[in-house]
């Protein structure tokens, strides 16, 4: 499993020497909530030259304020203090005036954002900006092509928000570089973009700096990007670096008890389906130790000492190094087997329908575009059985956040039609649940009220809510105290136990674990399945990764432009896709090494022409973008082909019969 | 895209807008008027005029006719440009506010120039945290939490009783003004070429304006101060620091042009208010303005008088809300994009702030 993680052999930058970037024992207090916290502790770091350095953590690691430091950007408003030495080509940028560290990032230093929605300035045209960075206009140019943006020209004389997303992060990518800088603080700039589009974004960044030599600090909290595009993987736990060292060691090899959780939790193709996921066995909400290890609370192999002191720096190789007081005992990477959780594909047919959804169409009146109306779905069906998990893929915009909608009744179709098979409604858990608990009532409190509507004394009120709790495992504590209060991994728990106290028929989920850090995903994915078992819930998962899909679902349904165009057993869509989308879906996965020899890894090369995700208007919606596509897929929009009874796939190039 | 259809079609949306007002304007005036026991003809013709007298001038004014005939009679005048006969001037209404609006007008002019450049600073300084800013908040929070008359009398009694420094009531203090052509003496005296007007002018404004000033400033720059705040956190000015630009730059360009929605939609809404401030603090200054002419003709029953002010405050409001609705196209291209396909799509328009979210 751990050697998916390892990226193809690539330009090999040699490390070390032309240093642009070095932190030596940097520590940085924030004043959060009123109050002053220890941010980052004893940070040491180097970036070289072409380097490209991966900054792994969960939420809350300190990594973004580590990019900030860099930049010489952390909020003023949030009284930063910053202790040890922060340089920059060689000027300490903790002791120089305000005036030489705006000089450095007009000339050396630049920054990518995440969310290249809001990192562009909404309202000035990209020429405007771009010539913030260079007055010459052929220059920035130039900088367009480097990223592949098709017509620069036109570009430029547009606002952003007439532009993808994939297209604005490459314009936020074209200005870090037209000044040419030393480093580049790029803050998971691909979290945000749809799979296919991280992949061609990742090979970019590859191929920059290997054509210009620019160094890269790459914040992350997905271990597969890093894999993909990192020289050098530095891991963070609440402000402390546990590990650091060459990316194909680390992952192949992790050393750290953390790195080794990290990377055991991921979720991959592989993953056996029968299995249950491993989870942390100590408490996986304990919270981090301020004194010691910040891993001791939830670390297997935990020492006395590891509470009150933080181990030094030892060295595991050269350039790795990890800090830990007892690294050796591996904890046993092996995933707890269930017997419960048996295959359904062909066994969930017999079982009663509870939800039919048929040639569901949607559209949308549009503010945008002359002809008035846009269709979001087309024709879409869906049968689920009793206790079946099915899931919707697809990049963003395919319409599958709407047929979901739909499925609730929080939407309301154009046409078609749905049958309930029974009186419950269908229940949803969102993937932000954190905006979906008012802040200021207790879980106990959300609890109950997500009971109100049936006629139940007091205490049997209060029972039903201590029995949900036991069943989602949340403890007292947590029940009483109020929702602001909890985790992000607490809240997603209380959100799916508000959707099963009176238990639906039908769970809809959306995304319901993007939002969690990775040591969280795995429990929330096994809380899902086990009730969705024990209930005989069937359940409609909506998600980006197909990772994710696969090991959850029996059934996978891919959505492109609004309609179905893959079905079919989970498996067989991941290990033999029909539809050349699914194909490319899978290849973008980052830290996945598809086809069978490394060669084949290493001639993997995303189409970076600039097409993003442009949706053919006539034909099949994929033809621009096809490899494969012949004449017939621009004129025509194909019909499901089926293969096998539950099999189809919607492509003018899959050979088959109709239903 | 076609720019200019599109601003075509908008301003006649917006007409369309100020007739709708000016009917339902007049039409609540009517009725009021209606269930209202003043008697204007009483007024007029003293307290001895003989019943028959009265009556006589009754048909002569109209009055005789039901309320909709009057109505009706009202709405032929005003579309052929005439609004009546004041009961109490005896002059047409149209030549008196011709005479009182100008002097208005400039009141409130100078008045919202001072609110926005108040409030821009106030919104700018605070959120950009500069020196000295904690100041400049508390004297214009106090200045926003006292009632406007209280405060014009403050000024009166400080400024005018103490000091001596400014005048107290009136529009200038000297004889014989320029009467034209725009009717503000502060550019008149330019255009005639007396300067000493103009200054003069000037020292007569000073202490109303400011009076009706205060309020609206304090809650543009609150407004103002929030959305920068906001903007500052926001990915796009991290972008623009991390180009190494300015300080000043950083805070002008990226993030203030993002802010200004909210604080214009403020601005049109203050306004608005700024008017029924004016008709209040004319009376405390003695300035002869609308507000003075309405101050003396409600007490008349004086109705053409005051359906006339009504009519020009209802259509100063469309006015500056449309205004206000321009600049925040010109401040956001999204917004102009949005409504452009709004206008296509024939999708009714109600103004634009609904399409803000």
């Amino acid at each position: 499993m751990e050697d998916t993680l390892v990226s193809p052999p690539d330009i090999q930058i040699a490390r070390g020497n032309n240093e642009i970037a070095s932190v030596v024992g940097l520590n940085v207090w924030l004043r959060r909530a009123r109050q002053e916290s220890h941010i980052l502790k004893d940070v040491d770091l180097k970036i070289g030259k072409g380097e490209i350095v991966a900054l792994v953590g969960e939420s809350g690691s300190g990594k973004s304020v580590l990019g900030m430091t860099l930049l010489g950007l952390l909020p003023k408003s949030s009284r930063p203090r910053i202790e040890g030495e922060v340089s920059i080509l060689g000027s300490k940028i903790t002791s120089i005036s305000q005036k030489e560290l705006q000089g450095l990032r007009r000339h050396s230093l630049s920054a990518i954002f995440q969310d290249p929605m809001s990192s562009l300035n909404p309202s000035m045209k990209i020429a405007s900006q771009m010539k913030e960075v260079t007055k010459e206009l052929d220059r920035a140019l130039f900088a367009l092509r480097q990223v592949a943006i098709k017509e620069p020209e036109s570009v430029l004389g547009r606002y952003p928000f007439e532009l993808s997303g994939g297209q604005r992060q490459r314009v936020m990518i074209a200005m870090a570089l037209a000044k040419e800088p030393a480093l580049i603080v790029a803050d998971e700039p691909t979290t945000a973009l749809d799979v296919s589009v991280q992949a061609q974004i990742l090979y970019l960044i590859k191929q920059l700096r290997a054509d210009f030599g620019t160094g890269f600090l790459f914040v992350t909290h997905d271990l597969g990007v890093a894999a993909e595009i990192a020289d050098t993987v530095v891991v963070l736990l609440a402000g402390r670096v546990l590990e650091k060292g060459p990316t194909k060691e680390i992952l192949s090899f992790p050393a750290h008890p953390y790195t080794k959780e990290l990377i055991a939790s991921r979720l991959t193709m592989d993953q056996d389906q029968s299995l249950r996921l491993r989870t942390n066995p100590k408490d996986q909400f304990a919270g981090f130790s301020s004194d010691g290890c910040p891993y001791a609370n939830r670390c297997e192999n935990a020492l006395d000492l590891c509470l009150v002191e933080f181990p030094g720096v030892s060295m595991v190789q050269d350039n790795w190094t990890i800090a830990c007081h007892n690294p050796s005992p591996s904890p046993k990477a092996v995933a707890v087997e269930i017997k419960t959780m048996e295959r359904r594909s062909d066994l969930d047919w017999n079982k009663k329908v509870v939800l039919e959804a048929i040639a569901i169409e949607k559209s949308f009146q549009s503010r945008t575009s002359r002809s008035g109306s846009r269709q979001v779905l087309t024709n879409v069906d869906l049968t689920l059985h009793q206790g079946e998990v099915v899931s919707l893929v697809g990049e963003s915009g395919s319409g599958k956040s709407t047929f979901l909608r739909i499925l609730a009744g929080l939407e309301k179709e154009s046409s078609g039609t749905i049958i309930r098979h029974d009186d419950t409604m269908p229940k949803m858990v969102f993937q932000d649940s954190g905006s979906s608990l008012t802040p200021w009532l207790s879980v106990r409190e959300l609890l109950k009220e997500a009971l109100s509507s049936k006629t139940l004394s007091k205490a049997e009120i209060a029972k039903e809510v201590e029995d949900v709790a036991a069943k989602v495992d949340l403890s007292t504590q947590v029940l009483n105290s109020r929702a602001a209060s909890l985790s992000g991994g607490q809240r997603q728990r209380v959100a799916i136990a508000r959707c099963v106290i009176s238990p639906p028929s039908v769970l809809l989920c959306d995304e319901p674990t993007s939002a969690l850090d990775a040591s969280l995903v795995a429990g929330a994915l096994n809380l899902l399945l086990s009730l969705s078992e024990s209930l005989e819930m069937a359940m409609v998962f909506v998600t980006h990764d197909l990772a994710v899909a696969r090991y959850v679902s029996s059934r996978i349904m891919v959505m492109l432009g609004g309609r179905v165009v893959e079905s079919g057993d989970s498996n067989e869509v991941c290990s033999n896709p029909l539809h050349p989308y699914t194909r490319m879906l899978l290849d973008s996965l980052p830290g996945e090494r598809r086809g069978n020899s490394p060669q084949e890894a290493l001639g993997r090369q995303p189409d970076i022409s600039g097409v993003d995700n442009e949706l053919s208007a006539v034909g099949c919606a994929f033809a621009n973008r096809c490899p494969n596509a012949i004449e017939i897929c621009r004129t025509t929009t194909p019909v499901a082909t089926y293969i096998s009874s539950n099999r189809y796939a919607a492509c003018h190039l899959v050979k088959g019969g109709t239903k | 895209m076609s720019g200019s259809f599109f601003f075509i079609k908008f301003i006649l949306r917006r007409i369309a807008a100020a007739v709708v007002i000016v009917l339902g304007l007049t039409a609540v005036l009517f009725f009021l008027q209606s269930i209202s026991h003043s008697n204007p003809v009483h007024a007029m013709l003293g307290a001895g005029a003989t019943p028959s007298a009265i009556a006589a001038e009754k048909v002569k004014l109209g009055l005789d006719h039901p309320v909709f005939v009057q109505y009706f009679n009202y709405l032929y005048g005003l579309i052929h440009g005439n609004l009546g006969m004041s009961y109490r001037t005896r002059r047409p209404v149209a030549s008196d506010l011709a005479t009182y609006l100008p002097a208005t007008l400039e009141l409130a002019f100078y008045s919202l120039l001072l609110a926005v450049v108040l409030g821009l600073l106030l919104g700018v300084l605070s959120a950009g945290e500069f020196r000295g800013t904690g100041v400049l908040r508390a004297i214009l929070i106090a200045g926003a939490s006292t009632p406007q008359f209280l405060l014009a009398i403050g000024g009166l009694l400080i400024f005018y009783g103490k000091l001596n420094l400014l005048p107290a009531t009136g529009r200038i203090g000297i004889a014989n003004p320029p009467s034209g052509p725009t009717g503000f003496y502060t550019i008149d005296g330019i255009l005639n070429g007396n300067f000493g007007v103009t200054i003069d002018a000037f020292k007569y404004l000073l202490l109303p304006s400011f009076s009706v000033a205060i309020g609206p400033a304090v809650s543009i720059g609150r407004v103002l101060r929030g959305s920068l705040i906001e903007a500052i956190s926001l990915y796009f000015v991290k972008t623009a620091n991390s180009k190494g630009l300015s300080r000043v730059r950083v805070l002008t360009v990226h993030a203030l042009r993002n802010s200004l929605g909210p604080a214009l939609s403020m601005t049109g809404l203050q306004a608005g208010l700024m008017f029924a401030g004016v008709v209040v603090i004319e009376d405390v200054f003695a300035w002869p303005g609308i507000g003075y002419y309405t101050a003396q003709s409600i007490p008349s029953g004086d109705f053409p008088a005051i359906a006339g002010v009504t009519l020009v405050l209802g259509v100063g409001y469309v006015i500056i809300n449309t205004i206000v609705d321009l600049a925040q196209l010109f401040a956001d291209p999204r917004l102009r994009h949005l409504e452009m396909a709004n206008v296509k799509t024939k999708k009714p328009l109600l103004g634009l702030s609904a399409n803000q979210g």
